[in-house]
């Protein structure tokens, strides 16, 4: 029993001190941008993003120095965050700004419908986390046992990661969540306790969280908070089979990296600043080292990023250049540092690469496979049990009719949803595996990753079309509402056009 | 226009019906998100694995209490107004929640007359993904419940599965390895893909696998119990020539590596699994 207790309140801290270390972070980088205008600070999502992706940033370092880290880099980044988290709390406290309200932030806007299926989702879903150890194949097998290693050996050059004849899930995968569960071990103080799982509850809790305050910008704070929460309830996102969100695999924290960083990367496009630039950068990194889908994504932005450019009447102006060096610079540094790690660890010839396939001699013998892609893709969007109907949703606001031209940002999501969901598309095609293994087992968890962006782009189309408002206007999720929208759809186009 | 009037008997009835039925039901949508299971009263067996039955009974025990509020409750309503922002809403007069809801009603079909079928398209779609939310979220806590639960039997029962197609369960068997070795213990293991998770469940123990039984992992993925129906894909033998085919002696390799124990893991043959000394 103490050492459930134990566990539960070294998770809790540590992911209390990740949450407040990105906090700083958030007021620092997204000073400026409408978070949550009762609480006056930024949303417990933009917290827990930054924080873990800086968290996990920083955990690399040492690694890529010189394949080692020791608990002293766990104790360093667990004190700076209790630090910052108690001088976090100790501002509350002399502002009397209510911490109740902080993991509120967007559930308050429900109505109370909402507020129902809530208060027992999530619940049930703590009790859960705090009960069970982590229990996907990946989670299991690649994430948790590297974090065992890294947190009981700390180095990449003993045998664990060296000898490939040492059963460890392909050695050379990016180690982001792994060094991130091995500090929540640390605070834990040790690797046998539960709760691990609470790590990856937050993410699905700030994607909705970062959701919800960007669809604020579309409509009024009821209608954002519960289609987020709509989001939210998706099996995909809480539940725990493979590739789930409480399963411990990293494919939703990396939807949420992703989400985030294209956010950041479309706030640059609207008001080029070196601040969204370095934003987005930093999650964007934080999604490459997270996972090697992460690379591909980082190319589809700057496919969005190109094309929205190329679109636009005006071409970037010197500030937008200037402040594009920054943030590529920075993100260049980060994948810098995740190549270091890689190149120190054994490429495993029982794991082909996806770049190997990259190859004449094999792609030319497909021709059959782009159609059995295609067919399991549309069989996949209907789905019910992984997506409830979402897919269908997102593909039937798109035949709504908008008001007024896209506006830049907008051009930036589509195309870096379409660039990133065809680089899946393609990986899942060349794929050196047996494809029918493949497609059971990686299709849905590569949508997921398109999934946050698809339902961003979802729901600005239905409030660009007039459809959500007037819905909201006649189901009235808005009466309830206590400040109107920080700013809406009609403005945007506006002052696009 | 008259408000319906009620006869005041009937009224205070209807409000502590619709109270007490309230309370009930939330208290069973409190076991129900906790402890989700079918609990025997006496005679009487109550499921608490679905939430619909409580979330009815507790919305229809609101709607009836509100609709007929004669300040029974007062600290209740108080916290419920809080909780739902709602102050107001139904403003304790049969008459005026009918006409908010006349209201309601008229307000859509004005919506959906202006509509074309793209946006009426876009209503039913949404509609139905609304119901699935509802369906899914009814059923969450005790999915849950049941996932902690076979997590929790994979590492008390050795097998499961009907008699005579029983699948072995690696937690149970990675259970008895970690009674069995010390934690210092170098295992060589035999039985495929299990092998990685094997790796993970009896972790400090380090886990080998010898190169040949990695090849033949590398070429088989898709052996596991669970995709039994899957089809060869004839372009994925193309790969297997990159593979390594070097295939050592296990007992030098045994030695080489510095291996103690040796256990042998097979899904689908429990009398298989088992741990020896290494040779």
């Amino acid at each position: 029993m103490i050492g459930i207790l134990a566990g539960l309140l070294g998770a809790a801290l540590s992911l209390s001190s990740i949450c407040a270390i990105g906090g700083v972070l958030a007021r620092v980088l997204r000073a400026g941008e409408p978070t949550d205008v009762r609480l006056a600070r930024p949303s417990l999502g933009w917290s827990f993003l930054l924080g873990s992706a800086a968290v996990g940033l920083a955990l690399e370092i040492p690694l890529a120095i010189d394949g080692q880290i020791t608990h002293r880099s766990f104790a360093l980044i667990g004190i700076i965050g209790l630090a910052v988290l108690v001088w976090t709390v100790a501002g509350w406290w002399r502002n009397s700004s209510p911490p109740r309200a902080l993991p509120w932030d967007w559930l308050a806007d429900l109505p109370m419908l909402g507020r129902l299926l809530a208060v027992v989702a999530l619940p049930a879903a703590v009790v859960f986390c705090c009960r069970t150890d982590v229990s996907g194949y990946d989670a299991r097998s690649i994430y948790a046992l590297k974090a065992r290693v890294l947190y009981d050996t700390g180095t990449l050059r003993g045998e664990d990661f060296q000898d490939i004849q040492r059963v460890h899930f392909n050695p050379a995968y990016p180690l982001l969540m792994p060094l991130l569960e091995a500090q929540v071990y640390w605070t834990q103080g040790g690797d046998a306790r539960p709760a691990l799982k609470l790590l990856f509850l937050l993410f699905p809790l700030s994607l909705a969280s970062v959701l919800a305050g960007q669809l604020r910008r579309y409509g009024g704070r009821g209608l954002a908070a519960m289609l987020a929460l709509m989001l939210l309830l998706t099996p995909m996102f809480m539940e725990c089979f493979e590739g789930a969100g409480l399963s411990g695999s990293a494919d939703l924290p990396l939807a949420a990296l992703i989400l985030a960083g294209v956010l950041e990367a479309s706030r640059w496009i609207r008001r080029p600043g070196w601040r969204p630039a370095v934003c987005a950068a930093l999650l964007l990194g934080a999604a490459a080292c997270t996972k090697a889908e992460g690379m591909a994504w980082i190319a589809a932005c700057a496919v969005g990023v190109a094309g929205t450019w190329l679109l636009r009447p005006a071409w970037p102006t010197r500030r937008a250049l200037a402040t594009a060096f920054v943030g590529a610079g920075l993100l260049a540094l980060i994948v810098g540092i995740r190549q270091t790690i890689l190149h120190q660890l054994p490429d495993s010839p029982y794991y082909p690469s996806y770049f190997a396939a990259l190859d004449w001699k094999w792609i030319r013998q497909l021709g059959d496979r782009p159609a059995v892609v295609l067919q399991y893709g549309l069989a996949e969007i209907a789905r019910v049990k992984f997506w409830n109907l979402t897919w269908p949703c997102i593909l039937a606001s798109l035949v709504l009719l908008r008001r007024g031209r896209l506006p830049a940002d907008v051009w930036f999501w589509r195309l870096t949803a379409v660039a990133g969901i065809c680089a899946s598309l393609l990986a899942l095609v060349i794929t050196p595996l047996h494809l029918e293994y493949e497609l059971r087992t990686s299709f849905s968890r590569l949508m997921l990753h398109a999934f946050p962006l698809a339902a961003l782009i979802m729901s600005e189309q239905m409030a660009a079309s007039g459809w959500s408002g007037q819905l909201a206007e006649t189901v009235r999720f808005d009466e309830l509402a206590n400040e109107p929208a920080a700013e809406n759809v009609v403005e945007t186009v506006a002052r696009a056009a | 226009m008259t408000q319906p009037t009620l006869n005041p008997k009937a009224r205070w009835w209807i409000n502590r019906f619709g109270f007490a039925l309230m309370m009930l039901c939330a208290v069973g949508l409190t076991v129900g998100t906790f402890a989700p299971n079918r609990y025997r009263i006496g005679p009487i067996s109550i499921s608490l694995r679905g939430l619909r039955n409580p979330t009815v009974g507790l919305l229809i025990g609101y709607v009836l209490w509100r609709m007929t509020y004669d300040g029974f409750g007062e600290w209740l309503k108080v916290r419920v107004d809080r909780f739902s922002g709602a102050t107001g809403r139904f403003g304790g007069a049969a008459g005026q929640f009918g006409a908010q809801a006349r209201r309601f009603v008229f307000r859509s079909r004005e919506l959906w007359k202006n509509w074309g079928w793209r946006q009426r398209t876009m209503f039913a779609v949404v509609i139905c993904q609304g119901l699935f939310v509802l369906r899914f979220w009814q059923t969450y806590p005790a999915v849950m419940d049941y996932e902690r639960m076979a997590r929790a039997n994979s590492f008390r029962l050795a097998s499961y599965g009907p008699p005579g197609h029983e699948v072995s369960l690696l937690e149970h068997f990675c259970r008895e390895i970690c009674d069995a070795t010390p934690p210092n213990a170098r295992i060589l293991f035999h039985g495929g893909t299990p092998a990685m998770r094997f790796a993970y469940e009896v972790y400090p123990r380090r886990v080998f696998i010898l190169p040949q039984e990695m090849t033949r992992m590398a070429e088989s993925w898709q052996n596991q119990p669970q995709l039994c129906d899957l089809a060869p894909d004839p372009h994925e033998l193309y790969w297997h020539q990159f593979l390594p085919k070097d295939s050592p002696e296990p007992a030098d390799f045994i030695r080489q590596h510095e291996i103690n124990y040796v256990a042998t893991f097979d899904e689908f043959d429990l009398s298989r699994c088992r741990l020896e000394p290494a040779p």
